[in-house]
């Protein structure tokens, strides 16, 4: 990897920022987490109630990346088979004819909705890059990111998602509602001239393989990996170090792909704002989408409505940096 | 190349981060230091030596050598620098050699080093600083010291005052030679020397008040015994019992005494005369030693004892303290009050009726010239020590005379009203035994 490249790379990314935020209006940190995990090979899960522009943001990002796109929309008699693909019959023979997880941008939308069996064929891809239909195993286009959508608040009909496959997601955004100021910006955008016009590519796949390739390559300090996994242990209860909150309300604490999640995210963090090393800032600022999704809290916690962030925080005071 | 850069930053900043701790382990080890000096000096044993102050750098060698974790202190330094995580990010580009982030991180990587020991000096410097003041010399009494180099002289301009120059002739002259004085002693007092040369041997200023307050005891009964011996000659008691107290006088006294009153030639008007004048000396020597502890850095406390300071002095610029003419007078007032009490005017001379408790009044001229005391001037001289009021240390009864010319300067440099001076002159003519 040369200099000239890694310079190429922030460039890039650089203008994807600003086509993606020229059509989505404020959601800076979605989308900062959205690109962490380009950046990372990961997935995001999209926690947010609807019409807030998730679907939008997805489309947006695989326009200004140049790739493939496909939406799945998650309900409850979705197939493995109508996300994978199937073996059709033809002149030829069996012929496989790729699902919609065959893109290099899928957005599985409310994935809740989906059964659990689809949910674990749609994960299993996540994580294995590859779909197995019949005996014969295909790859997935490279990059591969998956975002998948929920409604926080409609419980009815749904399938919640299990802890373990939660885990497969890298990281988890919360899509808040938006400020008045941008409110208004959304209205103006969507009731004047054109209406809404999505970005076009500015950057190649190539590009995209380049900035996670630097990623990978950041280089890491070994108190950085130490601090990131005492704050993993911390969020463990009865562990040593492990904070009051902690050992009061959490029945699980993250996994190791919570590790990942810190350091990967940092990485990209750091890389996105045009540095070569990492700060304890950005460990901070991946916190809480890395983890926020890994902790299983215990009944006690939900009847005295403490969040997952609340007993975070704890567990980010109670390690000190390095 | 990048490489060989990257490992001397690192290196660079391993060997700071060594030196900042070393220099703070050389604070705290001053400040303790300083801190047990100053305790035992409370408690009277002051162990100053430099070797006691240079004991504080074997823990700072111990801290510099002491294992260093590097890779948790590069955080540290890094931070201190306002570099954030570039250190760490160098030190982990160069663990992978990862040449291109090494690039990229050395580009604009200037660290400001002196941050890294900006607190650190500043705790160092008053400790040093402290260090340095109690390295200076003792001001404690030595009449031992060297004395002045022969040789060294320094011609300084006569302004003596019309009646030092009635008194001494040869002390008109425009110029003449005085003992040239070493740099750097001019914070110390005298005074300890002279009380020190009274007795003859080294005490502490507080042992030689003890010392004076004593003999001023003795004294005043002498004198009471002398006033009683020449109104009624021949009596044993009052024999004896001057005879004891001349045994318990210091030498130079008690032998000037035994001279006047040598049996069967006794003098009693002589010896009166030599006890008043002694009483009046102690007086002052007292009065001036108990000064002598109030000065500080150059001032001169003026009055009785050193306690009360005469208002309306005004400083010039060179740091001369220069009494106004309503300070003058009271000052003279205070010393005719003290005279009277004594019983003695202070222009007795030899040879002249003194009758205790009815002072022999003399008009005290008004003072011609305006008198300027030095501050800081007149403290321990080597040249002076030998000098000073004329005994050499351990050859009791061997006294080194004074010369005219060398009371002249004593009068001059010290702060001595000229009311007194021809009582000091007097008090050296007979430390010297001439007339």
């Amino acid at each position: 990897m040369e200099r000239t490249e890694i310079d190429k790379a922030q460039e890039a990314l650089s203008k994807l920022k600003d086509a993606i935020s020229a059509v989505i209006v404020g959601q800076k940190d979605v989308i900062e987490v959205v690109l962490w995990a380009l950046l990372s090979r990961g997935h995001v899960l999209l926690e947010g109630v609807p019409g807030l522009g998730k679907t939008l943001l997805v489309r947006a990002l695989s326009r200004a990346l140049g790739l493939s796109f496909s939406r799945i929309q998650c309900t409850p008699d979705l197939m493995p088979a109508d996300i994978l693909g199937t073996n059709v019959f033809s002149e030829d023979g069996f012929r496989f004819l790729p699902g919609p997880i065959f893109a290099h941008v899928v957005l599985a939308d409310e994935i809740n909705r989906a059964t659990p069996k689809t949910q674990s064929a749609l994960l299993e891809a996540m994580q294995e890059r590859q779909a197995t239909v019949g005996n014969i195993t295909h790859p997935l286009p490279d990059p591969f990111i998956v975002l998948a959508t929920q409604n926080p608040i409609e419980m009815e009909g749904t399938y919640p998602l299990p802890e373990a496959q939660v885990d497969r997601f890298l990281f988890k955004a919360e899509v808040r509602y938006p400020e008045e100021r941008e409110l208004v910006e959304i209205i103006r955008r969507n009731t004047e001239g054109e209406g809404l016009v999505l970005p076009d590519p500015v950057l190649t796949r190539e590009d995209v393989l380049l900035c996670q390739r630097v990623v990978r390559e950041f280089p890491v300090h070994e108190e950085f990996l130490s601090y990131a996994a005492k704050l993993i242990l911390a969020t463990h209860p009865g562990r040593k170090g492990a904070p009051p909150a902690v050992q009061k309300y959490v029945l699980y604490g993250a996994s190791p792909r919570g590790g990942l999640a810190l350091i990967l995210g940092a990485k990209a963090r750091a890389f996105l704002s045009g540095r070569f090393h990492l700060e304890v800032e950005d460990i901070g600022r991946a916190f809480r989408p890395a983890l926020i999704h890994r902790l299983i809290l215990n009944f006690r916690a939900e009847a005295e409505g403490v969040t997952p962030w609340q007993v975070l925080e704890e567990v980010w005071e109670a390690v000190p940096p390095p | 190349m990048v490489v060989e850069k990257a490992q001397a930053v690192l290196g660079k900043v391993k060997f700071f981060l060594r030196l900042r701790r070393a220099l703070l382990a050389l604070s705290f080890s001053l400040f303790f230091e300083l801190l047990l000096f100053q305790i035992l000096r409370a408690l009277g044993l002051p162990l100053f030596s430099p070797a006691f102050f240079g004991a504080a750098l074997a823990p700072a060698v111990l801290a510099f050598l002491f294992p260093l974790r590097f890779s948790r202190a590069l955080f540290w330094a890094s931070r201190r620098l306002r570099l954030g995580g570039k250190l760490p990010g160098l030190a982990a580009a160069l663990s992978r050699k990862n040449t291109v982030f090494l690039t990229a991180l050395l580009e604009d990587l200037l660290p400001p080093w002196p941050r890294l020991f900006v607190p650190e000096v500043f705790a160092l410097l008053p400790a040093l600083l402290l260090c340095g003041l109690f390295l200076l010399p003792s001001p404690s009494p030595r009449i031992s010291e060297p004395g002045l180099p022969a040789g060294e002289t320094v011609s300084v301009a006569a302004e003596s005052a019309p009646e030092e120059k009635a008194a001494t002739p040869s002390s008109a002259r425009a110029e003449k030679e005085i003992p040239r004085f070493p740099p750097g002693t001019s914070t110390f007092s005298p005074y300890p020397l002279i009380l020190a040369g009274l007795y003859g041997e080294e005490m502490t200023l507080e042992e030689a008040l003890r010392r004076l307050s004593e003999e001023e005891g003795l004294l005043r009964r002498l004198a009471e015994l002398l006033g009683q011996a020449s109104a009624e000659p021949g009596n044993e008691e009052v024999a004896q019992e001057v005879a004891g107290i001349l045994s318990s006088l210091r030498p130079d006294l008690g032998r000037t005494l035994s001279q006047a009153l040598e049996p069967g030639n006794e003098d009693w008007a002589e010896a009166q005369a030599i006890v008043s004048a002694a009483l009046e000396g102690l007086s002052h020597l007292q009065m001036e030693a108990q000064g002598a502890e109030g000065e500080e850095g150059g001032e001169v406390a003026w009055g009785t004892g050193g306690q009360s300071e005469v208002s309306g002095e005004s400083r010039e610029p060179n740091g001369e303290i220069l009494l106004d003419e309503e300070a003058q007078a009271q000052m003279r007032q205070e010393l005719a009050e003290a005279q009277e009490g004594l019983g003695l005017g202070a222009g007795w001379e030899r040879g002249e009726p003194v009758r205790p408790g009815i002072p022999a009044k003399r008009e005290v001229e008004a003072e011609p010239t305006r008198t300027a005391v030095r501050p800081g001037e007149g403290p321990w001289r080597p040249g002076v020590a030998l000098g000073l009021p004329g005994e050499n240390p351990g050859e009791e009864g061997n006294f080194s005379s004074f010369s005219p010319q060398e009371v002249e300067l004593l009068l001059r440099e010290r702060p001595i009203p000229p009311s007194l001076r021809e009582l000091v002159r007097r008090y050296f003519e007979i430390l010297s035994g001439g007339e």
